[in-house]
């Protein structure tokens, strides 16, 4: 039956021909298709895109190589490159998760833009898929439009500062390049620039060979960064010893050979009383010390004050434990302090950029700063960056100018070129120094950040919002205009290992053509910045591959010869240690004297945490990460999702019977600045006044069809701050305090 | 041509439209919409074939008027459908996402490329959608299809055949297995009855199909 109104008649039909012509004019010919010529016809029982793929893993920053074992062009099974000389031919169950993370039906496809101009929670976007011309031109228009007429630092960029970002938002003539640091590990940046590198920090330690590990709440068999695991594993099968201080039965406090747990943020206390123990009973290395370091008549004299016994009635670890620690330590060589990121010198309380500096102090005591069995410094091959291989004009002067973010008030810091989560959105909010206009997130979500709440009602005020990501990801639910990312099966190039790079490692990256309308990041925000106006920033040939020819041409090897030996370049030259280090003594500086001139304390101090428990507030926060778990971006997966649904709160036994608690039960965790419902977790192995959170769940993006709802998100209890209370806390790491909180727990 | 052929070609036809009906709505094609161009010729085929299109022309009736309003209701409604979407997208269109262990460019996937590639085909270069895409599966079955009437006509028998053997091997195997639980998922999901009536559509001409006749 026709709708009266239909202007179709059978007269007009039967001018279509029947139906032959029907079909053309419903839509005939060949849309998706193309014939294949005769000649060139493939038969499907050998199809060209069957073969191996080489490539590195992009879940994480351990780069393990992997193959991918392709079937007409897709990639039916992953596994670990047998030629990766670190991670030799092995994956981690992250590392496996990344194929379904490339075929995720939620991914991200083609470019959209935002129809419905509220936002917020739950607030539908009404998307529509728009063309890559359409998507930069908006994007490129507003920018230029903003920056001519408020100024290019109205635009902010949040997103890792690697070599293309950097490029895109130096081009802009931003100063607001607004990098995760000060949640993750600025701590230790500005600790090892100050005393070792005068640059950043290095994440490769020598534990195959140490015969003793120190850890202070560090979990690195728990991060699921398979290579630490293994090289631990062994030592521990060598005899090596293993001490964790963490107020939580981590993993690697499982496997430890003793579990102190202590109080939490006041390692520094311990810290600081064994260098004491070390330094007053002679037992570290003199020829070190004496060689390669400055300050140790000013280190001992400041840590005379810091006895066991005055540690042991702050961090609840008797001194006896303490000193005997400190002298087992000093004894067995090699020995290291375990580092990476989020451990207890990482940005967790007010106190830990001094547990950072009692780190190296510590290393340097017994010798072990980049020798065998310690902690090793750069051995990254030099390879030409973006200003090597193109001779740009300079970048605008408004670069160098006050940031949203209030980084240049941190000198130490800012010359690492990073930035702090925790301020942005009090900036943007205050429009201090000035407004903002506009935000490009680039793979970052709102949940990476402390407060998150805070976060959405500061973009919420923008003029536009761009997001480049994989996964419609909290943020992206904000987005004006949404530009699909390449996974990291879709970029090609290298990688060069930068955790546990005992010697020069380089990794063959190949493509999988881009799946729908994906696009690279660095693609992209070219095109933006020559429809911006900013076409001397974007010479000839930049778009292409001429960055990583060049990176090949400086290895003295081409991808062809990395793909004939496996995927793999190494340059397996023995361990030279180092003999200078990159300060401006070139010694390593007991007293830090770019603290001194910059107004930070030279050499380790006690101060106290932020949050002392209350009795509103009564236990402890701590946060830490499953290995299963990538950050925010891995809860999507449905397989993941099925052995490990949702977060936990875990509670000490007898707190939990004190509470009315039994595991399984939902409970409210409950913080000055909001609160969370999770499942708790009841078990011995945590202290009775402390409750700990996985990290990664509480997601409210619907466009997130596993994740959302799941858990709860554990940024929503660490409160945000002003530039005032960040510059106010004196951390030169502006550290973002993730764990320096107290929270209250009760039955929902 | 007897009847049986005749109900055939009306049927290529009327999957010629569920292409593209499965198609992004682009402003052209929304054109041939708001002025009722396209929803009369794909009545009439479904008249042909005599299925009844009350619910189609319904849902046709209830596009805003203004085309520049139609055109954003439907795209806004197809992306939230089918690309991604608040809620998340409920009703990828791709085989794979309903077999398997859900994951898109699975085995189905693969199969539809096979397929094609055993018919004589490649998806074009500005082609950038996964091979399992109910759109594209739709217009392979029609132009297999409308290969084997030409064949026909040029008295290939043999080739008919085979096309339709393809053809129906193809519907059976690739297309019919995951269209019920895709269909469900939209008549859940959809906010507008446009694509629900669609989704109705494709169940009754790819679940009932028309047994083809090749005599001429």
């Amino acid at each position: 039956m026709r709708s009266p109104n239909a202007p179709f008649s059978r007269r007009q039909f039967l001018k279509l021909g029947g139906a032959t012509g029907a079909a053309l004019a419903l839509g005939g010919g060949l849309t998706a298709f193309t014939p294949i010529p005769a000649a060139a016809a493939p038969t499907p029982a050998a199809p060209p895109e069957d073969g191996l793929l080489y490539g590195v893993c992009g879940i994480c920053s351990m780069g393990c190589a992997y193959v991918a074992h392709l079937s007409n062009g897709r990639i039916v099974r992953l596994s670990g490159n047998p030629n990766d000389q670190t991670a030799q031919g092995k994956l981690c169950v992250k590392g496996y998760s990344g194929l379904r993370l490339l075929y995720d039906p939620d991914r991200l496809k083609y470019p959209m833009k935002r129809t419905n101009p509220q936002k917020g929670l739950g607030v539908d976007p009404g998307w529509v898929k728009i063309t890559w011309d359409e998507a930069i031109g908006m994007v490129a228009s507003r920018f230029k439009q903003i920056a001519d007429n408020d100024g290019p630092q109205a635009i902010v960029f949040v997103g890792r500062p690697t070599s293309w970002p950097k490029h895109f938002t130096k081009s802009i003539g931003t100063p607001n390049h607004v990098a995760h640091n000060n949640t993750c590990y600025s701590t230790h940046e500005v600790v090892w620039r100050a005393m070792v590198t005068g640059t950043g920090k290095t994440w490769t330690v020598d534990y195959e060979h140490s015969k003793y590990v120190l850890a202070f709440g560090w979990d690195g068999m728990g991060k699921s960064k398979n290579h630490w695991g293994r090289a631990l594993n062994s030592a521990l099968a060598n005899g090596a010893k293993l001490v964790v201080f963490d107020p939580r039965l981590s993993i690697t406090a499982s496997k430890a050979h003793e579990w102190i747990p202590i109080k939490p943020g006041t390692d520094l206390a311990v810290l600081l009383a064994m260098i004491r123990t070390i330094v007053n009973e002679e037992l570290y290395d003199r020829d070190f010390v004496a060689r390669y370091t400055t300050g140790f008549d000013k280190l001992k004299e400041a840590v005379q004050q810091y006895t066991p016994e005055w540690a042991a009635g702050i961090s609840e670890v008797p001194a006896e434990t303490i000193a005997r620690i400190a002298r087992e330590f000093a004894r067995t060589r090699p020995a290291v302090v375990a580092h990476h990121k989020r451990d207890a010198g990482g940005p967790n309380y007010t106190n830990s950029w001094h547990t950072a500096q009692c780190y190296v102090i510590l290393d340097t005591l017994v010798g072990s700063l980049d020798r065998p069995g310690g902690h090793i410094l750069d051995r990254k091959p030099k390879l030409p960056d973006i200003a090597d291989v193109w001779k740009l004009p300079e970048y605008p002067k408004t670069v160098n100018g006050p940031r949203i973010d209030g980084l240049e008030k941190s000198p130490i810091l800012y010359k690492l070129g990073k930035g702090s989560f925790s301020t942005l959105a009090e900036g943007i909010l205050a429009k201090h120094p000035y407004p903002v206009k506009a935000a490009f997130f680039f793979n970052h979500n709102i949940l990476a950040f402390p407060n998150p709440p805070r976060l959405v009602e500061a973009l919420k005020t923008l003029e536009m919002v761009v997001v480049s990501d994989i996964m419609p990801a909290e943020v992206v639910q904000l987005a004006d205009v949404v530009l699909p990312d390449n996974t990291y099966f879709e970029s090609g190039g290298i990688g060069v290992r930068e955790y546990h790079a005992m010697y020069p490692q380089v990794a063959l990256r190949e493509a999988l053509p881009p799946l729908y309308e994906t696009k690279g990041f660095t693609t992209v925000t070219l095109e933006i910045l020559k429809k911006m106006g900013r076409a001397e920033y974007v010479p000839d040939g930049m778009s292409g591959g001429a960055l990583v020819d060049a990176q090949l041409k400086a290895l003295g090897t081409t991808a062809a010869e990395i793909k004939a030996k496996g995927g793999m370049w190494g340059d397996p030259t023995e361990l030279k240690p180092k003999t200078e280090f990159g300060t401006a003594s070139k010694k390593v500086e007991l007293y830090a004297t770019l603290f001194e001139q910059n107004g930070f304390d030279p050499l380790p101090r006690w101060t106290k945490p932020r949050a002392a428990t209350t009795s509103d507030y009564p236990y402890h926060l701590l946060i830490f990460r499953r290995p299963w778990e990538r950050m925010t971006q891995s809860q999507n997966d449905p397989v993941l999702a099925e052995f490990y649904p949702e977060n936990r709160a875990t509670i000490n036994t007898e707190t939990a019977r004190k509470l009315g608690v039994s595991g399984g039960e939902h409970v409210w965790v409950e913080s000055p600045v909001g609160k969370i419902k999770v499942r708790a977790e009841v078990t011995a192995g945590i202290r009775p006044d402390c409750v700990a959170v996985d990290h990664g769940f509480g997601h409210w993006s619907s466009g997130l069809s596993v994740a959302r709802g799941k858990g709860g998100n554990d940024g929503d209890l660490v409160p945000n701050m002003t530039i005032s209370e960040q510059l106010g806390a004196g951390c030169p790491g502006m550290a973002a305090f993730w764990e320096d909180v107290a929270v209250k727990v009760y039955r929902a | 041509m007897d009847r049986t052929t005749d109900e055939w070609r009306f049927w290529l036809a009327a999957l010629r439209g569920l292409a593209r009906g499965f198609t992004y709505p682009d402003a052209d094609w929304v054109a041939t919409l708001s002025d009722r161009w396209w929803p009369g010729a794909f009545a009439s085929v479904l008249k042909r074939l005599g299925i009844p299109s009350d619910g189609f022309w319904e849902a046709v009736e209830r596009l805003p008027t203004d085309q520049r309003a139609a055109r954003q209701s439907l795209q806004v409604e197809y992306t939230y459908l089918f690309i991604n979407a608040v809620p998340h997208v409920p009703a990828p269109p791709y085989a794979s996402a309903y077999t398997g262990e859900g994951f898109l460019m699975g085995e189905r996937a693969e199969a539809a490329l096979l397929a094609y590639r055993e018919a004589g085909l490649a998806l074009a270069e500005d082609y950038r959608d996964l091979p399992d895409h109910l759109a594209t599966e739709v217009e392979f079955l029609a132009w297999l299809g409308e290969q084997a009437i030409a064949a026909l006509e040029t008295g290939d028998e043999e080739q008919a055949r085979a096309r339709v053997a393809q053809q129906q091997g193809f519907l059976r195997g690739q297309v019919q297995p995951w269209l019920g639980a895709f269909c469900r998922r939209v008549e859940a999901a959809a906010r507008m009855p446009f694509y629900r009536e669609m989704a109705h559509l494709a169940e009754r001409l790819l679940f009932a199909a028309p047994a083809p006749a090749l005599s001429r």
